[in-house]
């Protein structure tokens, strides 16, 4: 969208995801003229300029603040659905996943090198063996609560099967340590 | 002043140290009571109270010395000195105990002596006690006495050693008391006797009663060669000898210790040496007694040793007030013997059948006569299924034994038996079929012959069966499906008993089953009216046609029954409806005749007619074949009763010319019968021996197929005038194949996946907001009397409905939490 090329934003990218979420938009090439004007306001960025620079700036901060980034990947999903379907297909669920997961989104890996987990990949992985069906939303918004999680407790260990995780991340979480029982540490590198 | 005072206690002590002189070497009656009183009175008043309390102690101790302690010196022997500090004795057990009770006697006799004389020197001094000893605080003289006693005579030590008449004492009497545990015989009054005087001698002046010599002296050292000596049995038990000795020996040296302590120690002790014996003899070898090959626990229970389980629930219930060995021993047995009874039949399932039997899975060019096979190897299975039930009855009917006569019917023992059947029933997959099956034989004709009081055994017996079962909900279905075919093909033995296995039903699950098990009876009565009533009608109707078929109608409310297990899966489409079968004219007449008669009185009702069930009595006649001899040469008449689809089928051949055939083909076209059934029903027509009232070509065995070609057997012949095809394989209840198994659970997860859908979604409208955990623990509580959901079910249901906008997730909240969505 030439509006989103306005604002100097790379179209293929992640990039993309921080204004659409800030105006709020249902889909990747659609805006509503409201949900806009309201969204902008909010932040006090009336102009294409200042609007520019309050991306390039939140851009910035996504990898570090966990709130905005939470938001953003939310809102990820909302917008990326076709139009009327409330769920996203596998594949274009897992482009996102890759996309949000690296910068200038929080890449999801742990541990120090050489020892390092790339979970991105693990959850791919995992679910391109195992899931034949879409991705709905709670299944995407639960997918970051066990990042959050992972992020700070790589051992799994605040996982238990009396949790309220979806029987999709029971499955992954069984995957994970089924590989982790037979490999070393050391996993797919970034 | 003084000096006169002085002088005057002098004469009057003179007086008194006499009379005690007198008194001590029992001379008491020469003296005279007033004089002796009055001596002591005026030296109190005079307030010298304190040299006389004095000078009577002096005199006390004097006399012990040099009166008393050498006499019993001289019962001390060297011996009895050796075996207090645990050398060897020289001399004979016998001779031991001979010394020991002069020892005895002689102490006994000091004391006795000392009691008698201090009672009367407490007399005359009496002004003393309660003037002097009152206004000082001091203790009676009598009391002071006995503290001298212990010090002088008790605590006195015994020239060039250590030891003193105490350690001789407590030797002696402890020494005596092992001879008994040994089994010798003693001289117990003279050992109660030193007890007593323990018991009446105190540490200090306060005279405690904690502080009893007895308590503080005797008692420990009793108490800790107690322990020894039944340490030391319990190890040579569990060395040499069996659990049910031990028992014996525990339960003896119990009710032995508690005599003692009444007849020759104290029964201060009575209780603290009971817990020695509980401690050394049962609390600290008890799993090793248990673990007892040959007499231990398992043993005890396999062969019924009721004694000794008594005996060792009493013991134990004396050491631990929840039994915890017994329990685990019995919660441990019951599952062992319980997995037994389960592999059995697991062995059964798998190893007879080759090749599972299923409804209709028709081995495509199998072996020959697979088909009749496969009902035996079903009915084997069945016989397996009914002889689990029975084996599980009778484990716990020795179990229930047990529990009443050996166990006092403890309830934490019944708890843990409960539980362990509870556990190995149900771990069996199989079980509520079984159990269903059980009683499916029973009423079929199991209780006939049964008294009313056997007939209830029988009931009872299911109904705790079914108070095991975990998965109500499956039991259930099972039950309805045996059920209907019971009531369908009257194979039902007593109308009376299945009402009363339902009303016991209603207790344990509850009505909402119930209710339509009860609608099934209600249909049967009513199609009973209904078949008289239609006859009657027609009756009625005048013009007797002779042709006029005589119908027998079962009229079936859908929701009462289950219909999904009576046989009609293969003409049932996708919505559930039936594919009809083509009825021939005159059964289609005599459809729409009922039917009028039927709606006249019954407005907005859709009666769909079953072809897969019910059956037609057929009148066939088979012509003489020329040539022949014997039956064949004659014409022959008989009466078949075939299934529905068969008397379709068979009114085909009428419209046949002599040797004419039609094909499998055009029969099913014709018929529109659900190929599966029609190649059974032609095996009963066309190869079973019995009802072969049909050919088959090519004429094998094998299950009948398209490009097979069937006619009239003109030369069917059979002994019996009525015959009775044999039954196609689904009227008869028996043990689910494993395909058909899994439809049976996966139509009742699906049930299930319904029903906590609806639990949930009413537990989330009520309390708006719940927590994972306790919204999970409120599903399964609520469910606890239907079934156990499983936690992956549980949270799919809850996935599926945050999907479908139920409910959804509480964001930020500390624990994972749900809202409802109005």
């Amino acid at each position: 969208m030439r509006y989103l090329q306005d604002l100097g934003l790379n179209l293929e990218s992640a990039e993309i995801l921080v204004p659409l979420e800030i105006v709020q938009a249902p889909a990747l090439a659609e805006m509503s003229k409201e949900a806009f004007i309201d969204g902008w306001k909010t932040v006090g960025a009336d102009t294409i300029p200042k609007q520019k620079a309050y991306v390039a700036g939140q851009l910035k901060q996504l990898s570090t603040d966990m709130a905005l980034f939470k938001k953003v990947y939310r809102h990820t999903f909302v917008c990326s659905r076709e139009q009327g379907q409330k769920a996203l297909p596998l594949e274009n669920a897992l482009v996102y996943w890759e996309m949000v997961f690296n910068s200038p989104g929080q890449p999801w890996i742990t541990g120090t090198p050489p020892t390092t987990t790339n979970w991105t990949n693990l959850w791919i992985e995992f679910l391109r063996a195992n899931w034949t069906k879409t991705v709905n939303k709670d299944m995407w918004n639960q997918t970051f609560e066990f990042f959050q999680k992972t992020m700070r407790d790589e051992t799994l260990s605040f996982w238990s099967e009396d949790g309220a995780w979806p029987g999709v991340i029971d499955e992954f979480v069984a995957f994970v340590k089924e590989k982790r029982g037979d490999l070393p540490d050391t996993m797919e590198t970034d | 002043m003084i000096g006169s005072d002085a002088g005057d206690f002098e004469t009057q002590w003179d007086i008194l140290r006499s009379a005690l002189r007198e008194i001590h070497t029992k001379n008491a009656s020469t003296l005279s009571f007033e004089q002796i009183y009055r001596a002591s009175y005026k030296i109190v008043l005079k307030k010298q109270g304190d040299k006389l309390y004095d000078r009577v102690k002096e005199f006390e101790e004097q006399w012990f010395g040099t009166s008393v302690m050498p006499k019993i010196r001289t019962l001390i022997t060297t011996n009895l000195v050796n075996n207090t500090l645990g050398g060897v004795s020289g001399i004979t057990a016998n001779e031991r105990r001979m010394t020991g009770e002069e020892f005895l006697k002689g102490l006994k006799t000091s004391w006795e002596d000392h009691i008698t004389t201090m009672n009367m020197t407490t007399d005359v001094l009496m002004y003393m006690d309660r003037v002097y000893c009152t206004d000082n605080r001091k203790a009676s003289i009598f009391t002071t006495s006995m503290g001298l006693f212990r010090d002088h005579i008790l605590r006195s030590q015994l020239t060039g050693s250590d030891l003193t008449t105490f350690d001789i004492l407590n030797s002696v009497i402890l020494d005596m008391v092992r001879m008994e545990r040994d089994g010798d015989v003693i001289n117990k009054a003279i050992v109660r006797s030193c007890v007593y005087m323990l018991e009446g001698l105190y540490e200090s002046d306060e005279e405690n009663e904690s502080e009893k010599l007895y308590i503080t002296t005797f008692e420990p050292a009793f108490l800790n060669a107690s322990r020894e000596f039944y340490q030391k049995e319990c190890t040579a038990l569990l060395r040499d000898s069996d659990a049910s000795t031990w028992l014996r020996q525990t339960k003896k040296r119990l009710i032995e210790e508690e005599t003692r302590t009444q007849t020759t120690i104290s029964m201060l002790t009575s209780q603290k040496i009971a817990k020695v014996i509980e401690s050394e003899m049962i609390s600290s070898r008890l799993s090793e007694f248990l673990a007892m090959e040959g007499s231990g626990i398992k043993v005890m229970i396999e062969n019924d040793r009721y004694e000794d389980l008594t005996l060792l629930y009493q013991l134990i219930s004396r050491v631990d007030q929840s039994k915890e060995p017994l329990k685990q021993a019995l919660s441990e047995r019951v599952r062992e013997l319980g997995s037994e009874i389960n592999k059995m039949i697991i062995n059964t399932d798998f190893s007879n059948v080759a090749g599972a039997a299923e409804d209709g899975e028709a081995a495509e060019g199998a072996d020959k006569s697979k088909a009749p096979r496969q009902q035996s190897a079903a009915a084997k299975q069945t016989a397996a299924a009914i002889r689990w039930v029975d084996d599980v009855l009778t484990l716990k009917d020795k179990f229930d034994s047990m529990w009443k006569k050996c166990m006092n019917e403890d309830l934490i023992l019944q708890t843990a038996l409960t539980k362990s059947f509870s556990d190995f029933i149900n771990e069996f997959p199989r079980c509520s079929e079984y159990v269903s099956l059980f009683i499916d034989n029973n009423l079929k004709g199991g209780i006939k012959g049964k008294t009313e009081a056997e007939i209830d055994a029988v009931l009872d017996k299911a109904t705790t069966l079914l108070r095991y079962i975990q998965d109500k909900d499956m039991f259930e279905r099972y039950y309805k499906k045996h059920l209907a075919r019971r009531l369908l093909h009257g194979k039902s033995e007593s109308a009376d008993v299945e009402r009363q296995m339902i009303s016991r039903m209603k207790l344990e699950i509850g009505n909402a089953f119930t209710t339509k098990l009860e609608g099934m009876f209600k249909d049967m009565t009513m199609s009973e009216d209904l078949t008289s009533g239609y006859r009657t009608h027609i009756q009625n109707l005048g013009d007797l046609d002779r042709k006029q078929i005589d119908l027998g109608i079962n009229v079936l409310t859908t929701n009462y029954w289950p219909m999904e297990s009576m046989g009609g899966n293969n003409s049932r489409r996708d919505d559930g409806t039936q594919i009809p079968c083509t009825w021939p004219n005159e059964i289609h007449l005599l459809q729409e005749s009922f039917k009028a008669f039927y709606l006249k009185e019954r407005n907005g009702r859709m009666l769909t007619w079953l072809g897969f069930l019910g059956s037609a009595d057929m009148r066939c006649v088979f012509p003489k074949i020329p040539g022949k001899e014997g039956i064949l040469s004659r014409e022959r008449r008989h009466e078949i009763n075939v299934p529905t689809y068969g008397m379709v089928v068979l009114l085909l051949f009428n419209d046949l010319a002599e040797g004419e055939t039609l094909s499998f083909e055009e029969i099913q076209s014709r018929t529109n019968i659900p190929p599966q059934d029609l190649a059974r029903i032609l095996h009963t027509l066309a190869v079973n021996p019995k009802a072969k009232v049909l050919t088959k070509d090519p004429a094998n065995k094998d299950l009948p197929k398209p490009g097979d070609k069937f006619g009239f057997n003109a030369s069917f012949t059979s002994k019996a005038v009525k015959i009775k095809a044999p039954v196609m394989l689904g009227a008869v209840n028996r043990v689910e194949g494993e395909e058909e198994r899994k439809d049976t659970e996966d139509r009742n997860d699906e049930h299930r996946g319904n029903v906590i859908d609806t639990v949930i979604v009413r537990i989330m409208k009520a309390r708006k907001t719940l927590a994972h955990t306790h919204l999970f623990s409120e599903v399964i509580g609520q469910l606890a009397t239907r079934f156990k959901p499983d936690v992956g079910m549980m949270k799919r249901r809850v996935e599926s409905l945050i999907e479908r906008e139920y409910l959804e997730r509480v964001e930020g909240a500390e624990v994972s939490t749900y809202a409802y969505l109005a």
